[in-house]
């Protein structure tokens, strides 16, 4: 019987073994554990953690909270811990993006006029809108909230205006600075629009503004995009071993390859300054073809351009490299201030008996503009010289090389006198430093140009910021950044102003006369009136040489 | 209490068992309920069966056993690999969605959202390799943002089991698969379904199934299998026929040496098995024949010492007649003149005419023998009722019988009919057989008894005297053999009369048998079969008379004839007393 069992149940057993061994692969099983997820790409290194709201908080210190928390967008920038502080109905629609209000965070003064209703008001620096660009704003700024009890006896947010309110001194840890790289009207250079994201998917907010967006507005007229109007971005630019991967609409593929190339060179530019080394543009997964084109450097070489008792050239050392042409030029006039072209053909000189001549390496000297009061001109790379009054700001003449003159309309309406003024290297924006209504403020213009470069009018001014003091000298130290030199009772100031953000500014040595930007930003260059230059080493400065007449301005090198 | 025995002497054949491999034929096959039989037959007998069979069986399951290990083995791996396969495509096309995910930046943009998640499902489809793919929220709390849940054909709610969902939902960081049917639209096939959680922004987790449909590696399987079981069955086929003809080529030469040798043992001295190579059966085939040609040698040396032996006593026996018939008429002239001789010469005259008789009746039997020993002996057959012969013996005898104090008692239930039969050698034997009864019967009845059948007539000769060792009795035949050498011989016996009985019953085709122990007697039966022939049934008069004893045939009485109720025979029962 045993025996018996055994042999049957040895039969069961193969025959169950031939079957499985028979069959297919299974059709159904118990859930089984795959592989692990791989970690995210990484979120950002540094992030505010903003308090939670606490229970049984007061209406006040929930919109306290609420607006602590407005330096926190969390590692998905969406603003998680702002929105606890607000009620189910609005914590989806509420929209954090909408606007940045940077404040002063000691002024900040609430008021509960009645029980649900908090009034805020803050002491605004600036906002950035949706588009990221910044703009001072000084001024009380009110937010008013409504609050309601919530099923569970908590305090919650029902009525909040869209952004965020951010100290000044936390924006630039939240908010990150980057670049916009559009071209400008000849499509020989890359005009940088500075705007202001979260460092979350920096590079897909970037793309999306450059893509979907357009260049701000006062710059819109005086820069060309050349991304078309139907060409849009996903809104999601992952990377892909270091090359952002940006998907565009299928409109794309109609573009003619010299616009993919344009379109190539702006996003690469636009997303180094996020510290993404290249992009990649697809539609659908298939990769565009498109190699950046080449476009003019606005970078200023090494030494010094001076003018000494031994003449004018680059100081390197005690030795002095003559400019070929120009050195010889210089000596025939007796210039106040030099600005040299990119391509050291010519400089715009203020002599110093009032007038501003041209004076190219080659050619005689031809005084253009004659008129009373004219301050610095400034040179541009397409052969313009730029020459105002002093009390004439919107008397703005531009001599071409043949020495036609062109009125520059629209300039700086409002202002009663001008400082200085700047042209930028690419020639797309004119900086100036405008005393409007007593106040020395930094303003800025897009350059609008009509056939052949030809400057028409400018475009919106914006001011950049105020100047403390009395502004005195104006430079560009790169694409974005101005160099500002002012005067007040404590001595000369030097300020960095920065197109469209914040300005720093550090202390100068006494009797600063004139500034002129270098290699790079961190090198700005001063020459106080005794003839020493200046140069800065971190936050000092540090006298280099001395016996220098004239620290020229350069606009460029040669290609 | 001895034990009976009986001593058969009869036609002894030689076994000849045959190890041919039988082939059955075609009829045993057709009934089907003989098969068990035949198979068990076939087993029994059939080495080659045996061997085949066992081989086939062994290597069946070894077979077996290797083709269930590779098929499985390989099913297996194929599984394994493939899943690896599926788990890192899902993984890698998830990663590629999640990144998409992670970088974007909808700011609460439900549009941007649904394009953001349309564009994901295009990621992901391409990224991956299978279409079959669908997600669905987590969060069942109604949004005005969250994408929708979309689904592919073929990928319903239904093939993603609860346990699945269950389990994707409780963990972000884990992928989970599961083997499931995927019901295509060629009908359901096997696949694996790879789950893991993907992270929309601003709205929260969904539940991302991706399914992959094994078919191909599933006909892959079925082929590697089904490869697998044909040449497993193709090698025990082939293995079977191999054995087949390997055993065949050894069984051959074994039935050869089997069947002649038994044409050997059945005397055909000249069969010899044929000799080819050097191998093991070339070595036997040699030494059988050495063997065969020895025994050949062997016999025909006895059979030629037989004959000249047989000549010698028939010569001497004849050689010796011609003195003796000169010396009996002597002997009966001097015997005939006795009464005037002195009465010690007259006792001489008279032992030796005795003697000369005696030896004159030994010098007949030896004649006698010496012819059956040379084959010269021709029956004279005539039908004879054997129970009229036997009747007639005992009258001749009776005289006899009563000088030992002897009964004689007939018992004929059969064998009146005519029987062809030399009623002369016949008549012999039974005198002969009487002849001891009476001689070793101790004065106790004789019975005497023949009976008849179909197939044979027999006579059996019942003493009740003092029986004989269970050694003396297989000698009983033997010439010149005596029981016991102290008892004197009444009747002129010559020592030869069994051997010459058991020869007329050897001639007739027919068996003497004898039983016999000691205390209880002897009982003799002579069987002769009816046609001539042999006898193959047991003979009608059984040798051995069981637990018979002399006071029962005492107890039936002695005067008057007894009708016996039992109805054996076709003749009738009839027992009769015989006293003279």
């Amino acid at each position: 019987m045993t025996r018996a069992r055994g042999i049957l149940s040895a039969l069961v057993l193969i025959s169950a073994l031939v079957l499985s061994a028979c069959g297919g692969l299974p059709v159904s099983g118990p859930v089984n554990p795959g592989l692990a997820v791989g970690e995210d790409a990484g979120s950002p290194e540094f992030l505010f953690r903003p308090d939670e709201p606490q229970p049984g908080a007061t209406p006040e210190q929930i919109v306290e909270g609420f607006i602590r928390a407005g330096s926190g967008p969390g590692p998905a920038a969406n603003w998680e811990v702002a929105r606890m502080f607000l009620a189910p109905s609005i914590r989806e629609t509420w929209n954090p993006e909408a606007s940045v209000t940077i404040d002063l965070p000691d002024d900040r003064q609430l008021v509960s006029p009645t029980e649900g209703a908090v009034d805020l008001s803050v002491v605004a620096v600036a906002t950035v809108d949706s588009s990221g660009a910044y703009q001072p704003d000084a001024g009380v700024t009110p937010l008013a909230f409504r609050l309601a009890q919530q099923d569970d006896g908590e305090w919650r947010i029902t009525e909040a205006p869209d952004g965020v309110v951010i100290d000044r001194d936390v924006f630039t840890n939240v908010f990150h600075r980057y670049s916009l790289m559009y071209f400008d009207p000849t499509w020989q250079f890359l005009v940088p629009d500075v705007r202001w994201f979260p460092t979350t998917n920096a590079a897909t907010r970037i793309a999306r503004a450059l893509v979907n967006g357009a260049p701000s507005a006062w710059l819109a007229d005086s820069v060309q995009n050349a991304f078309p109007e139907s060409v849009s971005a996903r809104p999601s630019v992952p990377l892909d071993s270091g090359i952002a991967q940006v998907t565009l609409s299928a409109e794309a593929l109609l573009v003619e390859s010299n616009t993919l190339d344009r379109m190539q060179t702006q996003l690469d530019a636009s997303l180094a300054t996020a510290g993404v080394a290249g992009a990649q543009m697809l539609v659908a997964s298939t990769e565009l073809d498109a190699e950046p084109v080449s476009t003019r450097s606005t970078r200023v070489t090494g030494p010094p351009l001076v003018l000494t008792d031994e003449g004018f050239g680059f100081l390197a050392g005690d030795e002095l490299t003559p400019v070929p042409g120009l050195s010889e030029a210089m000596r025939l006039v007796a210039p106040a201030s030099i600005q040299v072209s990119p391509d050291r053909d010519f400089a715009a000189v203020r002599l110093v008996d009032g007038g501003v001549a041209r004076v190219p390496a080659d050619s005689p000297v031809a005084v253009v503009d004659s008129r009373g009061g004219l301050i610095d001109p400034g040179a541009d790379p397409f052969g313009y010289i730029w020459s105002v009054p002093r009390a004439q700001p919107s008397a703005i003449t531009a001599f071409s090389i043949a020495g036609q003159q062109f009125a520059v309309a629209d300039a700086w309406p409002g202002a009663s006198e001008i400082l200085a003024t700047a042209v930028s290297r690419d020639g797309t924006r004119l900086a100036a430093l405008l005393v409007t209504g007593g106040r020395s403020e930094v303003w800025i213009a897009g350059i609008v140009r009509g056939s052949e470069a030809v400057p028409v009018r400018l475009g919106e001014a914006v001011p950049l910021g105020p100047v403390t003091g009395s502004g005195s000298g104006l430079a560009w130290l790169d694409d974005t950044t101005l160099g500002v030199l002012s005067t007040e009772s404590g001595g000369p100031l030097f300020s960095e102003q920065l197109v469209g953000g914040p300005a720093t500014g550090t202390d100068a040595p006494i009797g600063a006369a004139s500034v002129a930007g270098a290699t790079s930003i961190s090198t700005v260059r001063l020459r106080t009136d005794d003839g020493s230059l200046y140069v800065k080493r971190g936050a000092n400065w540090q006298r280099t040489t001395s016996g220098i007449l004239i620290l020229a301005t350069q606009q460029g090198s040669p290609q | 209490v001895s034990a009976g025995t009986t001593g058969t002497v009869g036609v002894t054949r030689p076994q000849t068992g045959t190890v041919t491999t039988s082939r059955p034929a075609l009829a045993v096959w057709r009934d089907w309920r003989g098969w068990p039989d035949s198979l068990a037959n076939l087993w029994r007998r059939s080495l080659r069966f045996r061997t085949i069979l066992v081989t086939l069986a062994l290597t069946a399951l070894a077979i077996l056993v290797a083709c269930i290990w590779m098929a499985l083995a390989i099913q297996n791996d194929l599984f394994q690999a493939r899943k690896d396969q599926v788990l890192a495509d899902s993984q890698r096309a998830t990663q590629a969605a999640q990144a998409t995910l992670d970088a974007a930046a909808v700011q609460g943009d439900g549009i941007q959202i649904q394009n953001l998640m349309t564009s994901v499902r295009d990621t992901l489809a391409e990224r991956s390799s299978t279409d079959l793919i669908a997600a669905f929220r987590i969060d069942r709390t109604p949004s005005q943002l969250a994408p929708q849940d979309f689904t592919v054909r073929g990928l319903t709610e239904d093939v993603i089991s609860e346990g699945m969902r269950d389990a994707v939902q409780s963990d972000a960081n884990q992928q989970w698969w599961q083997s499931v049917a995927l019901p295509l639209p060629g009908g359901p096939v096997p696949g694996i379904i790879v789950g893991q959680q993907l992270m929309v922004p601003d709205v929260g987790g969904y539940e991302l199934y991706l399914a992959y449909d094994l078919g191909s590696a599933s006909q892959t399987l079925g082929f590697v299998q089904a490869t697998l079981w044909i040449v497993g069955i193709s090698l025990i086929l082939l293995i079977g026929a191999i054995s087949w003809f390997v055993l065949r080529s050894v069984t051959i030469p074994i039935g050869e040496a089997a069947d002649t040798s038994a044409k050997l043992a059945s005397g055909e001295l000249g069969v010899r098995l044929p000799v080819r190579g050097e191998d093991e059966l070339a070595t036997l085939g040699r030494s059988f024949n050495a063997m065969a040609d020895s025994i050949e040698s062997q016999i025909k040396e006895l059979a030629e010492l037989s004959l000249v032996q047989q000549r010698f006593v028939s010569d001497v026996s004849h050689e010796l007649r011609t003195p003796l018939t000169t010396i009996r008429l002597a002997a009966d002239m001097i015997n005939d003149q006795r009464a005037e001789f002195d009465p010690s010469t007259a006792r001489a005259a008279e032992l030796l005419n005795a003697q000369v008789q005696r030896f004159e009746t030994l010098l007949t039997d030896l004649l006698e023998i010496s012819r059956y020993d040379a084959g010269s002996v021709q029956l004279e057959l005539e039908p004879t009722s054997l129970a009229h012969l036997a009747e007639d013996v005992i009258g001749s005898m009776h005289q006899l019988a009563e000088q030992h104090g002897s009964d004689i008692r007939f018992v004929a239930p059969g064998g009146y009919s005519p029987v062809e039969m030399d009623p002369r050698r016949v008549r012999r034997v039974v005198r002969n057989l009487l002849g001891n009864a009476i001689e070793h019967g101790e004065g106790r009845p004789i019975v005497i008894t023949v009976d008849s059948d179909q197939q044979a007539v027999a006579i059996g000769v019942r003493d009740f005297g003092l029986g004989m060792k269970p050694e003396d009795v297989e000698r009983v035949f033997d010439r010149f053999w005596r029981a016991d050498p102290s008892r004197t011989r009444t009747i002129g016996g010559t020592g030869l009369g069994l051997s010459i009985a058991l020869g007329d019953a050897k001639l007739h085709g027919g068996e003497l048998t004898v039983w016999s122990e000691v205390g209880r007697g002897s009982n003799f039966v002579l069987t002769l079969p009816r046609h001539g022939g042999r006898l193959t049934a047991p003979s009608p008069v059984a040798t051995d008379p069981g637990d018979d004893s002399i006071a029962a045939i005492d107890a039936l009485g002695l005067t008057q004839p007894i009708e016996v109720l039992s109805v054996d025979t076709a003749t009738g029962a009839a027992m009769r007393r015989s006293t003279t």
